[in-house]
């Protein structure tokens, strides 16, 4: 009770010196300073803009690597050193499928980040909700040269670039020297007489001779489609219409489940491969259970960083294709996507992205996350001309060429519907032939729906 | 005091308990039948625009022969956990009782792994039976001349694994409430027996375990209802894999709503699973209210 | 029964009891102590094969990158605001709540309790799509506080069970002795009656702490972004997700348990008998 009538009487003093006069002059006082201050803001230059920025953990200073992490931080802070009024505010999202659904649900909820890391498959898809930007204006013809026109082709739609492909990866097959030589392979067993050798050698040792994602997910479908189109098959026609359970197509699909299926059958891959990405498949390849694994160059700095001995005894080979038929390497990876449509805040996200990926910028990156480049003249730089692997991979490259990802937005539903049906297949619950037919309903389901909506 | 003033001491119990059923109705009632009524629409999260769509989810739902197959497991996985977390309960609490040195230390690491979080425990078992020769499982039973298996990947096996961190995490419960139980047996009865000669099963078949039938229903029910409703441990250890071996109901709604993006559908299997809770609850009340009349 | 006959029941008893002690303490200690000493391990120790139990090299490099090179600092923060904001205003609620449960009757009294009980029973898993629905409407998605709001709600029937078994303990006579002294119900029980309750608020405040700290669903659903993503999200999706992080995600599991192993550690002595007591009075 005492202590409330002291505030009271505190109260009270402060009141008294207010008559109406210094009420007044007070009042004017304060006015005038807030409207200084008000003119003083308006001059001043425009408070710090927070980009907001959606990507998976591995291309942020949150990924699990230290040396990506490092690479990341250092990106941000000599950007935001150079820009100072822009700031990034990056938030992590899963970088499986899932991430595909979070971007339509954002979408659909008026909810999508300024800046995004976009899988270049998902561009079309995203394109339809019309809230990707179109970057012609702000990505000059003159620097699209410096990149891969097939990397530029596969993020444009009709003429409009939607998307900043910084980098591809190699999808193949990554072996063990010292057990290939073991069994007598000094070579890799690029034919597939010889690859069908090595894998009964292999069998004999009591090892898996080749493990293939085949889980539902993204990655079985690339080795997939690899494969087909080496076999001659075609996903799409012009008009984006999903055309690969027709004649040639079908045969080549049906070749691809085929050869999956015999590689159990025959004892050289368990059949338990159908739950496994290309992660889980990687435990199976340190443990030296088995001796070749269907991997991405993207995940090599991984596998170096988790089994330090490995380095310098890798080799990597392109898929071996019945009647020799050479596979056909998937030219996709992630790019930089804008959202943001208000002109201050794209044209801060443009300033991002070109910083990003300028060569000596994204150089270092490439390098780093073990990526490809999809620019000349990193290809030039010191790594990618005397890594082993690198001219390895850079020799599959020239050879078989590379070809896009088609931009069509049903894409996505064929990926998932070929991934689907392979778990099926490898325990030999479904044939490949009804394999490829459930596949076309699915697919031709969702094309139905997304042209209808 | 005003007659008001007299009223509203009477009543102030409302301003009492007011806050908190308004809070609760707010965020478990009306989200529930928010939830029927997203049932009867075909709202999806990658569209924004939804209608009404009568029955047609329900439909769907039992006319989908994979939904069969989910049901299926979900017996199997509720069965089986039900009753071995209530039988190793019982067993463990009956080992508990008895005096031995180094009891409390025993009780205490029985009932650990109860703080653990499900999603720990999830991705903690995940790793142990990991399918290649470097998971520890394989690596031990390897040891004893088995061959490695592929545990998460072969559906069998995974829904055992399933139901083996399942009731890893849920026994240290049944063990807290058998005990408990346990301590309010009469130790008369005891006594008596002993004087007429019992041995020791025949003490534990005719006096302990009558006494602890309303126990042992409550466990029963609490453990059903609480094995139904999980998706921690589905979710974090197998992902409803491989295929759909291990998805289990309450599983399918977390898939179908956030991972398909059919909230309308998502929402008729959240239905489904609510009527059959409500059946659990009925029976809990019916006991519960047996036993206040027994007491009385 | 002669007395030597007696001797050997007991041994061999005995010998059984303490080979089921052994049994339960290596099921329940195996997996955990193979995540604490996987925290332990080098990286590389990890893939290694052959598999080793213990470290080869013991390293705490693991701990210290998981602070510092990953978001799991911000987990465990924002596990601790949501945590503690829940069970500060459940308690507030609930302890309110059962007060006026214990010290009126009114008509429809135990039909309320026991429809707050039922609600209690729904799942979080039913809810989840409407609480998806309703936070993003409400602007409350990806926010700490809509989680909080929904903890809340959900406990409170779970603490007015609890804590009205307890206040049913306290003898009506201290209310009244300090109605005569011009209290008002209020006052009484702020004054009297909640200083006396400590047992049971512990006891209701651990399981809720236990409760809150380990949920999962709800927070994957309606805050997942990293910024606000509480512990269980956070290893879920960052960890759990890209499996070659398993130091990290040994670490990571080891400091986000510690807090629950210390509360544990303190509050060992309610749990037994306030548990049971509690789901038998119903």
């Amino acid at each position: 009770m005492i202590k409330y009538g002291h505030s009271r009487i505190e109260w009270g003093e402060k009141m008294r010196g207010w008559t109406v006069g210094t009420t007044i002059t007070r009042a004017a006082r304060w006015l005038t300073a807030t409207l200084v201050a008000g003119m003083v803001a308006a001059t001043a230059p425009a408070r710090a803009v927070e980009l907001s920025l959606w990507s998976p953990p591995f291309f942020t200073p949150g990924a699990g690597l230290p040396a990506m992490a490092d690479a990341y931080r250092d990106l941000y802070a000599r950007f935001e050193a150079e820009n100072p009024g822009i700031r990034i505010k990056y938030e992590v999202i899963p970088g499986n499928v899932e991430a595909l659904r979070h971007y339509l649900t954002a979408a659909g909820a008026n909810n999508l980040p300024d800046v995004a890391l976009l899988d270049a498959s998902w561009v079309a898809r995203l394109a339809t909700t019309g809230k990707l930007q179109a970057l012609n204006d702000l990505w000059t013809a003159e620097n699209r040269a410096k990149v891969l026109p097939d990397a530029v082709a596969m993020v444009t739609i009709d003429g409009r670039v939607y998307t900043v492909p910084f980098h591809t990866s190699l999808r193949a097959l990554v072996y063990r020297r010292d057990t290939l030589a073991s069994l007598g392979f000094e070579q890799p067993p690029a034919t597939w007489d010889r690859f069908l050798a090595y894998a009964e050698a292999a069998k004999a040792k009591g090892l898996h001779a080749i493990m293939y994602p085949g889980h539902g997910s993204a990655h079985t479908m690339l080795h997939m489609l690899s494969m087909f189109w080496g076999l001659g098959g075609e996903l799409v026609d012009g008009e984006g219409r999903p055309v690969f359970f027709e004649g040639r197509s079908r045969e080549a699909l049906e070749t691809v489940y085929t050869t999956y299926r015999m590689l159990v059958e025959k004892g050289y891959m368990p059949a338990s491969v159908g739950t496994m990405d290309e992660t889980a498949l990687r435990p199976f390849f340190y443990s030296g259970e088995n001796a070749m694994s269907a991997q991405s160059t993207s995940s090599l700095q991984q596998i170096y960083a988790d089994r330090p001995p490995f380095q310098g005894n890798l080799g990597i080979m392109s898929h071996p294709l019945p009647g020799d038929a050479a596979a056909k390497p998937v030219l996709g990876g992630w790019t930089y996507g804008i959202f943001a449509s208000g002109p201050e805040r794209k044209v801060a996200a443009w300033k991002f992205v070109e910083f990003a990926t300028r060569p000596a910028n994204l150089g270092r990156l490439n390098v780093v996350h073990g990526h490809l480049p999809v620019q000349q003249a990193i290809w030039e730089q010191d790594h990618f001309r005397n890594d082993p692997l690198m001219v390895a991979t850079r020799r599959i490259l020239e050879t078989q060429g590379m070809r896009p990802l088609p931009t069509a937005p049903i894409y996505p539903a064929i990926a998932t519907a070929w991934s689907q049906q392979m778990a099926d297949v490898l325990s030999g619950r479904t044939t490949p032939a009804r394999a490829v037919e459930n596949a076309r309903n699915q697919v031709q389901a969702e094309f139905r729906r997304i042209s209808n909506r | 005091m005003t007659r008001f003033g007299n009223a509203l001491r009477r009543h102030q119990y409302v301003l009492f308990i007011a806050p908190s059923v308004l809070a609760v109705l707010a965020l478990t009632a009306y989200p529930a039948l928010y939830g029927v009524f997203i049932s009867f629409t075909n709202l999806h999260f990658a569209y924004p625009d939804w209608r009404f769509i009568g029955v047609d989810n329900y439909r769907h739902l039992f006319a989908e022969e994979e939904f069969a197959g989910v049901l299926l497991n979900t017996l199997v996985f509720v069965g089986a956990v039900v009753f071995l977390q209530v039988a190793l309960g019982l067993a463990i609490a009956l080992l508990l009782d008895r005096a031995a040195h180094g009891r409390r230390l025993m009780r205490s690491i029985a009932i650990l792994p109860w703080i653990i979080p499900a999603v720990i425990i999830g991705l903690m078992f995940q790793q142990l039976f990991n399918g290649s020769r470097l998971g520890i499982m394989n690596s031990l039973i390897v040891e004893f001349g088995f061959a490695a298996r592929g545990w998460l990947s072969s559906p069998a096996e995974a829904m055992a694994v399933m139901i083996l961190a399942t009731v890893w995490r849920g026994v240290p419960l049944s063990i807290i409430l058998q005990l408990g139980g346990l301590q309010t047996v009469d130790r008369q009865l005891y006594e008596a027996a002993a004087i007429d000669g019992a041995g020791r099963w025949q003490t534990l078949r005719h006096v302990t375990l009558p006494s602890l039938k309303p126990i042992l229903t409550i466990n029963l029910i609490l453990a059903t209802a609480g094995t139904l409703n999980h998706v921690d441990i589905p979710l974090a250890l197998t992902g409803g894999g491989p295929g759909r071996a291990t998805e289990v109901l309450a599983l399918s709604i977390y898939k179908q709503g956030f991972e398909q993006l059919d909230a309308g559908y998502a929402a008729a299997i959240a239905t489904l699973i609510l009527i059959l809770n409500l059946a659990l609850t009925i029976a809990y009340l019916r006991i519960l209210r047996s036993r206040e009349h027994g007491r009385r | 029964m002669a007395v030597a006959d007696l001797g050997r029941g007991r041994a061999a008893a005995l010998g059984a009891t303490y080979s089921a002690y052994l049994l339960i303490a290596v099921v329940v200690l195996f997996p955990l102590s193979w995540v604490l000493l996987g925290s332990f391990k080098h990286p590389s120790e990890i893939f290694a094969y052959p598999t080793t139990f213990f470290p080869r090299d013991f390293t705490l490099a693991n701990y210290a990158d998981v602070i510092r090179r990953t978001a799991l600092p911000s987990y465990l923060l924002n596990s601790a605001i949501v945590t503690l904001a829940s069970l500060v205003l459940t308690l507030a609620f609930a302890s309110v709540a059962a007060y006026g449960f214990s010290r009126w009757d009114f008509p429809f009294k135990n039909t309320l309790l026991v429809v707050l009980l039922v609600l209690q029973l729904i799942p979080s898993s039913v809810n989840i799509v409407p609480y998806y629905v309703m936070m993003n409407g409400l602007g409350l998605l990806n926010t700490r506080t809509g989680v909080v709001a929904i903890y809340t709600a959900t406990q409170i029937p779970f603490a007015i069970w609890i804590l009205k078994g307890f206040f049913d303990t306290l003898p009506r006579s201290l209310d009244e002795a300090a109605l005569i002294d011009g209290c008002s119900m209020f006052r009484a029980f702020v004054t009297i009656i909640l200083p006396l309750s400590l047992p049971g608020l512990s006891a209701a405040g651990f399981l809720l702490f236990l409760s809150a700290w380990s949920e999962f669903l709800i927070p994957l659903v309606v805050a997942n972004a990293r910024d606000v993503a509480v512990m269980s999200v956070g290893l879920y999706t960052f960890f759990g997700a890209d499996t070659t992080q398993y130091h990290y995600a040994f670490a990571a599991s080891v400091l986000s348990t510690a807090p629950l192993v210390l509360a544990y550690l303190f509050a060992q002595k309610f749990l037994v008998s306030g548990l049971a007591a509690g789901a038998e009075k119903g």
